[in-house]
This record gives C-alpha cells, sequence and structure tokens, in this order.
C-alpha cells in the first residue's frame, strides 16, 4: 500500500502544515478554489481522446495572463456515449508566484496541486445527496476569500465557481449568474437543494430551495485531498515549471543518496585497507608473544626430545655400520669381492669392487638386489616391509674392464629412520 | 558555465569511478602484496606456535621416554676421565676379537643434558671376520653405549686382510 502524502494548504496567504511533515520535504498542495482556474466543460466523444485540447482554449480566456504557458489538467467526471463531463483546472504560475515564495521558504517541493473543496467532495460525497440522487443541488463551501460553488445535475457535477466574498448584493448576483450558467451549460434543472459547509453568508444562498448545513472541516477536506492524490485520473493543477524544479529536486536526492553510498563503500575500501594490515600485524605480535613466553619451556623440551634421539641413534643399530655390512654382503653374488668401504651413519655409503669373470652382469644383478633389500630383513620387523634399506643405489661409473676383470663402484643413501614412538 | 544536473551527475560519477580505480589500483600493486607476504609472516609464527605448543604438550611423555633411555646408558665414575676408560674397552675389545688397533683418538667430550657423548677415531687392521665380530661385542657391550658412526677399510696386499678406520660414538652419564 503506498504511504500516504503530506497535506499542505495554502490559505490566506499562508502555507499551514496541518499535520506534521513525517521527515519528507515533498507534499500535496490544497489550493483555494480562488487561486486555481477550475471549469467543468462537456467533451464530445469524437474529442474525448484529448480533452485537454479541447478546454484549452476557454482556460486560457480565463487566465489573467492570457499569454503564459497554461498547464491544464482534466479529471473525467462522468462518461455518455455521446459526450465526457470534464473538470479542468489549471494554476497559472506567473499568480502563483506568492505560493512558490512560501513554498521556497518552507523548502517543500510540491508534488500535486489540488483545490481543497474536491478534497471536501470527495469525504462528504454520500453526505452532500443524502440518499436523495435526483435533482439539481448547489454545494457552497466556505474558504477564506471566496465560497466555492459547484452545481450538481443528479450526482454529476456540471458547473463549478469561486464566488468572491463581497458585498451581500454582490454575493447574491454572482449566485444567480453561476445558477444560471449551470442551467444553460448542461441543462440542469430547478434547484432541489442547497447544501453549506463552512462560513457561508446567507447572501449567498440563493432562496427558494432548502439550505441543509453540512459539518466537516479542513481535516475531512484534507482526508479528501489525501485519498485523491493516490487515485489514478484526478487532476493535478501542478505547473509544468513547478513539475521539473519538481524533478529536478529529486534527481539531486538521489545524486546526493549515490554520492553518499558510493563516498561510504570507498571509507569502508580505504578503512580494510587500514584495517586488514594492522589486524595482521596484532595477530603476529599476539602470537610472536605467545612464542616468547613459553619458549623456555619449548627448549626444555625440545633438549629432552634431542637426548632422548641421540640415545636412541647410538642404541638403534637397524642402519648401523654392521648392519649395512650384513645388508650389502646377503646380497654379494658368487665371484664378487669388496675392496674398499666407505660407510657414514644415516648418510652414505660408498663401497667398490670386482667381478673375477669380467661377468657385468653379475653387477648389474648386485645393484638390483641392493635395490631390493627392505629394513624388515635388518630389522625383523613386518612394519618396514615397505620401507627400502637405501633409498638409492647407484652405479656412478658403470663397470669398467679391467685385466679382464671387472671393476665397480656403488654409491647408496639411506632413508631417514622413522622413529615409533 | 553553470552545468546541467546530467553533466553534474555524470562528472560526479566519473570522479567516483576514478576514486575506486585509484583505490582499486593501490590494493592491486602495493596493498595486495604486502597483505599476501604479511599474511605468510603470520602463519609461519601461527605454525611455528602451534608446533611449539604441541611439543610442550608432550613433555610429561618424553620426560618418560627419557627417563626409560637413560636408564640403559652406563654410569661412569666421575673421578675417572672418560676418554681414557672408553680408550680401555675400545681396546680390550679389539684385542678380545683379533682386530689390532693402530691409533686411538678420543674427541671432546659434548654434554647432553645430564648425558654426555664422545667420539673415538680408531685406525685399526685385522681379517674381515675378526672386524665384523669387534663391532658386534662392541654394539652389544655392557660396559658402554657404542654405535659404529663411520667406517672405512680398504683390502690390504695380505690376502684376506683389511685396514681402515672406524668412529665410535660413545653415550654415558657420570
Amino acid at each position: 500500500m503506498a504511504d500516504e502524502p503530506d497535506i499542505v494548504v495554502f490559505e490566506g496567504g499562508e502555507l499551514v502544515l496541518p499535520r506534521r511533515l513525517r521527515g519528507r520535504r515533498e507534499a500535496v498542495l490544497a489550493m483555494p478554489l480562488d487561486r486555481l482556474l477550475a471549469k467543468i466543460a462537456r467533451v464530445p466523444a469524437s474529442e474525448a481522446a484529448d480533452p485537454v485540447a479541447f478546454v484549452q482554449d476557454d482556460m486560457k480566456a480565463m487566465s489573467p495572463v492570457p499569454d503564459d504557458p497554461l498547464a491544464v489538467t482534466c479529471e473525467t467526471l462522468s462518461e455518455t456515449p455521446d459526450h465526457s463531463t470534464v473538470l479542468a483546472v489549471a494554476l497559472p504560475e506567473s499568480s502563483a508566484e506568492d505560493v512558490a515564495a512560501k513554498l521556497d521558504e518552507a523548502k517543500i517541493n510540491v508534488t500535486r496541486i489540488d483545490a481543497a473543496v474536491f478534497g471536501y467532495v470527495r469525504a462528504k460525497w454520500d453526505e452532500i445527496f443524502n440518499g436523495r440522487d435526483g435533482g439539481a443541488r448547489l454545494l457552497l463551501a466556505g474558504e477564506e476569500s471566496s465560497i466555492a460553488a459547484i452545481a450538481f445535475d443528479g450526482r454529476v457535477p456540471c458547473a463549478i465557481r469561486a464566488i468572491s466574498r463581497g458585498g451581500d448584493e454582490e454575493m447574491r448576483r454572482d449566485t444567480m449568474l453561476f445558477l444560471m450558467e449551470a442551467e444553460s451549460s448542461c441543462g440542469m434543472g430547478p434547484l432541489v437543494e442547497t447544501v453549506t459547509a463552512g462560513d457561508v453568508p446567507a447572501a449567498a444562498v440563493p432562496e427558494g430551495a432548502g439550505v441543509r448545513a453540512l459539518g466537516g472541516d479542513m481535516e475531512c477536506a484534507l482526508d479528501g485531498v489525501a485519498a485523491r492524490s493516490m487515485e489514478v485520473g484526478t487532476a493535478n493543477a501542478l505547473p509544468g515549471s513547478w513539475r521539473e524544479v519538481l524533478e529536478e529536486t529529486r534527481f539531486k536526492s538521489k545524486m546526493k543518496k549515490c554520492l553518499a553510498a558510493a563516498g561510504a563503500a570507498w571509507l569502508a575500501c580505504v578503512a580494510a585497507l587500514v584495517a586488514v594490515p594492522w589486524w595482521i600485524s596484532r595477530e603476529t605480535s599476539r602470537y610472536e608473544t605467545l612464542r616468547a613466553q613459553h619458549r623456555p619451556q619449548y627448549r626444555k623440551v625440545s633438549e629432552k626430545k634431542s637426548q632422548v634421539e641421540a640415545v636412541r641413534e647410538v642404541s638403534n643399530h637397524d642402519l648401523g655400520a654392521l648392519e649395512t655390512l650384513r645388508a650389502v654382503v646377503s646380497c654379494l653374488p658368487e665371484g664378487v669381492e669388496l675392496s674398499k668401504w666407505n660407510f657414514k651413519r644415516g648418510e652414505r655409503l660408498t663401497f667398490g669392487g670386482t667381478v673375477e669373470d669380467g661377468d657385468r652382469q653379475k653387477v648389474y644383478d648386485f645393484k638390483d638386489a641392493l635395490d631390493g633389500v627392505r629394513l624388515s630383513a635388518i630389522s625383523g620387523d613386518d612394519d618396514d616391509s615397505e620401507t627400502r634399506f637405501f633409498t638409492s643405489v647407484a652405479l656412478p661409473n658403470g663397470v669398467t674392464l679391467r685385466n679382464r676383470k671387472a671393476a665397480f663402484n656403488v654409491e647408496c643413501s639411506f632413508a631417514a629412520q622413522e622413529e615409533d614412538y | 558555465m553553470a552545468r546541467s544536473l546530467r553533466e553534474q551527475a555524470v562528472l560526479a560519477a566519473l570522479g567516483a569511478a576514478a576514486l575506486f580505480g585509484l583505490t582499486g589500483a593501490y590494493w592491486a600493486i602495493k596493498a595486495k602484496p604486502q597483505w599476501a607476504d604479511a599474511r605468510k609472516k603470520l602463519e609461519n609464527v601461527k605454525r611455528g606456535y602451534e608446533r611449539e605448543a604441541d611439543m610442550i604438550s608432550q613433555r610429561e611423555e618424553w620426560e618418560e621416554r627419557y627417563v626409560e633411555e637413560a636408564s640403559q646408558i652406563p654410569v661412569v665414575d666421575g673421578a675417572q676421565g672418560a676418554d681414557t676408560m672408553w680408550m680401555r674397552v675400545i681396546g680390550e675389545v679389539a684385542k678380545a676379537n683379533n682386530v689390532f688397533v693402530k691409533e686411538l683418538k678420543p674427541g671432546k667430550i659434548e654434554p647432553m643434558g645430564d648425558m654426555d657423548s664422545v667420539k673415538v677415531d680408531v685406525k685399526w687392521d685385522g681379517a674381515l671376520e675378526s672386524l665384523v665380530k669387534f663391532m658386534h661385542a662392541l654394539e652389544s657391550s655392557d660396559e658402554g653405549k657404542f654405535d659404529v658412526f663411520a667406517l672405512s677399510l680398504n683390502q690390504t696386499k695380505k690376502q684376506g686382510y683389511l685396514s681402515g678406520s672406524m668412529t665410535l660414538t660413545c653415550i654415558f652419564k657420570r
């Protein structure tokens, strides 16, 4: 459901804010009828597509400054196959400068302009007719400097005029003229009833028909204006230049919001550029401090561990010199003699030898056999069955023949021994 | 010349885009690599801390293991010079297994908490079988915790006779 608009009233030359604007600076302006140009016209069906063009000239003729551009708005009151009854409303810009000045002073942007009396009629519609639809009826609504007069033929408004408050004779004459105009323009019959609202002098009330006073005040008129502003097809007398100002103001407001959002996003990015490295640095310092605090304890445990490992290295002979010798000798083929040996625990083994009959294949078989030695063969632990005793076995110089003997050198490296902790 | 609203909006949008672009460029060129380095450093420090904390949590286990291992380490009379003792033991075992020790050279005694470690360099001659028995006897000796740290040997002119050197590691408690 759309938000109900704020309403401001222009009355007695001043802007009245009947209800506090709810933080917004946009509002609907309710004007007295005598500040607007208003006419009810019968538009033939052939002109019904563009009623504004039909009434434009008549409205300009009504304007105090006919040469001024006039934004005429139309509202269809009733339709028949032959014609439409249309309410045409306009606000001459040059005669609304005082209103514009008051609005600028209050920093209010107007989204719609309506007549307060239209709101009153909307709010009091059923009460105006009081269950009686037929006949001609005159509504006289008292405003600050005039009396809004609306003639109804049945339930259809057929004429509208603002009667100036003046002398009694003047008002009586204006009312008569108005009724005659209504009779001639829309064929309104004899007056059945006059309905008054607000302060209506007796001189303005025509004689001969019943008079009924309606209650209601500004509040119900404003409710009616608010209801009309939310309906489609109701008249909006907002001048063209005021509409442009409104759009411009809205655009500027959007732009400010976008720039503010972009500014906030940019500041957030900058904040992240500052905050992230700060946080990382803070966390790093925190961990460094924690490490410094527990370092003495860590050193003690680390030393203890080193001592245990040192003892175990000396105690665990699985990859020791004797076991390495045993592993190599277990693979030694017939006719192969070892002539030199160089072993360093946990690092490397290099040895050299000769084959009596010069058979190179024996060397290759010997190398393959060394590759296949598993730690479990030495340690006796089945868990070591997949672990190679030597991580690599190589013949760096190949096999050379010398004095009908095949000479070779082998280089082996050891895996880091896993501790069974 | 006063700019129209639309022009102002376009300029503002371009300005905002330029500001974001510059900020993005700064981040991509300077800040991002700095962040990556800083994060890497933090991860290293954090990992180190966690590793050390884990080690500290195992303190009791390592104490127990140490006690268990240390119980197997021989105790040397504090009044005795440790190097001469090991030289004597090595010499006796060599003699018992027909290995001729040409030279015995003890290294510096290295403290390891409440234990000590010493490396002894040995130059020897002997048959392969004698050498194997000698090494086995040392490794199974009750008088010391020995390990053959390095071993090198070569054939001599005498058939079946080898010559070489070895480095023995010995751990003990006083």
